[in-house]
């Protein structure tokens, strides 16, 4: 998400987990990738993020966050977990437990979408999709789904979906007509149990 | 460092760069933060010829515009234009669509660079709020104004490394005519 800050890119130096991702999938050996000792910076910016309430970027921007409870209650007609952001083992683990042993809406369609083959197949085996289709929701085949208005539930004209995906541009989703609202996993499944956006620390 | 272009190549020279404003062109006026589903949706990236894209440009967005520009129209944005998915295909679209200068505000940096990249020219303007739609609109580069409706608006500098990558057609006809390749020595 550096690039919706305004950078050209994000750079991250890889910690112990990245360098066992690296092993697993590259074979690769880890190797000096730190800044340099002496390197020096234009700005230094310390966020704590630590008592941040879950945020929601509201129609059409993605620089548009706000606090959940602003925009908790307003109507959704479609959940959709999933896409390159949000679309890991982990992050459908975080909607499975908010959902417990609930039920989704029938309020609204939710759409969950894990975004590999791999990611897939670690829900699979872990009897998440089952779960989320046992609770009402629809899982799609891993790709981009409805995050750029691909396949796999594009927006009426007057629908409001709600999203884990990375963009909420005007017409990104389906219909130019229809809103896009972007938040995380835990928040989705919350609001897909509720069929309204919701804050998920109260489900 | 160096980096020398060994001939500039105008295949597609299209940028004013002296004499007063020298061609009229209409101006499409838009918002800030026009994002690059918005110029193009993406439901087009397949399609990678400028000219078809073209036909999609800013579709559900502004449906006239693919209908009814005209070679040499210049958009006018705010401020962050160009935001969102990073897509040669946006500034591909309007150069197929005739577009050959940007202005706004402000641009989002990966559209300004793609937009350089193939041949399009992004100019900061901090007045181009200013500029109506439909204005008739002229360039001077070399002396950093440009001229809407008969008033004068100050630009932003082109570098001239910028200008000889636009001139050359874009960064790949340009890295073509390098004698050197530019090296990170570190």
């Amino acid at each position: 998400m550096a690039i919706e800050m305004g950078g050209k890119a994000g750079i991250v130096a890889p910690d112990k987990v990245t360098w066992e991702y690296m092993k697993s999938r590259r074979k690769m050996k880890p190797f000096e990738l730190d800044s340099d000792k002496d390197a020096t910076f234009a700005e230094r910016r310390t966020y704590h993020v630590s008592d941040l309430e879950p945020q929601v970027a509201v129609p059409h921007n993605v620089d548009t966050g706000v606090p959940v409870g602003k925009v908790a209650g307003t109507h959704v007609d479609q959940v959709f977990i999933g896409s390159c952001t949000n679309g890991r083992f982990e992050d459908l683990v975080e909607a499975a437990e908010v959902l417990g042993k609930q039920k989704f809406s029938p309020k609204c369609r939710v759409i969950i979408i894990p975004a590999s083959r791999d990611e897939y197949l670690k829900t699979l085996k872990a009897g998440l999709v089952e779960k989320f289709v046992k609770a009402g929701a629809l899982v799609e085949a891993p790709c981009c789904g409805p995050c750029m208005g691909g396949a796999f539930g594009l927006i009426a004209p007057g629908e409001i979906s709600l999203s884990t995906s990375n963009r909420n541009f005007k017409g990104r989703q389906g219909s130019t007509e229809g809103k896009v609202y972007l938040c995380s996993p835990a928040t989705a499944a919350a609001s897909a149990i509720m069929g309204e956006i919701t804050d998920p620390r109260v489900v | 460092m160096t980096m020398t272009a060994k001939k500039t190549v105008p295949v597609r020279k299209i940028i004013i760069t002296e004499g007063p404003v020298a061609k009229n062109a209409r101006v499409w006026k838009f918002g800030d933060n026009i994002d690059t589903d918005a110029i193009i949706p993406g439901r087009f990236l397949t399609i990678n010829n400028p000219d078809e894209l073209a036909k999609h440009a800013f579709e559900g967005t502004r449906d006239e515009f693919a209908k009814k520009v005209q070679q040499g129209d210049v958009i006018v944005g705010g401020r962050n234009f160009g935001c969102g998915s990073s897509r040669e295909h946006a500034p591909l679209a309007l150069m197929g669509a005739g577009v050959k200068v940007v202005i706004a505000r402000s641009f989002a940096r990966i559209f300004f660079r793609n937009s350089i990249n193939v041949g399009v020219l992004p100019v900061v303007c901090p007045d181009a709020d200013k500029i109506a739609d439909g204005a008739k609109i002229g360039l001077n580069i070399r002396e950093g104004f440009l001229e809407a409706d008969g008033k004068k608006y100050a630009i932003e500098p082109v570098p001239a490394f910028m200008q000889g990558i636009i001139d050359a057609g874009g960064l790949v006809e340009y890295a073509k005519n390098l004698t050197e390749i530019p090296q990170c020595t570190r």
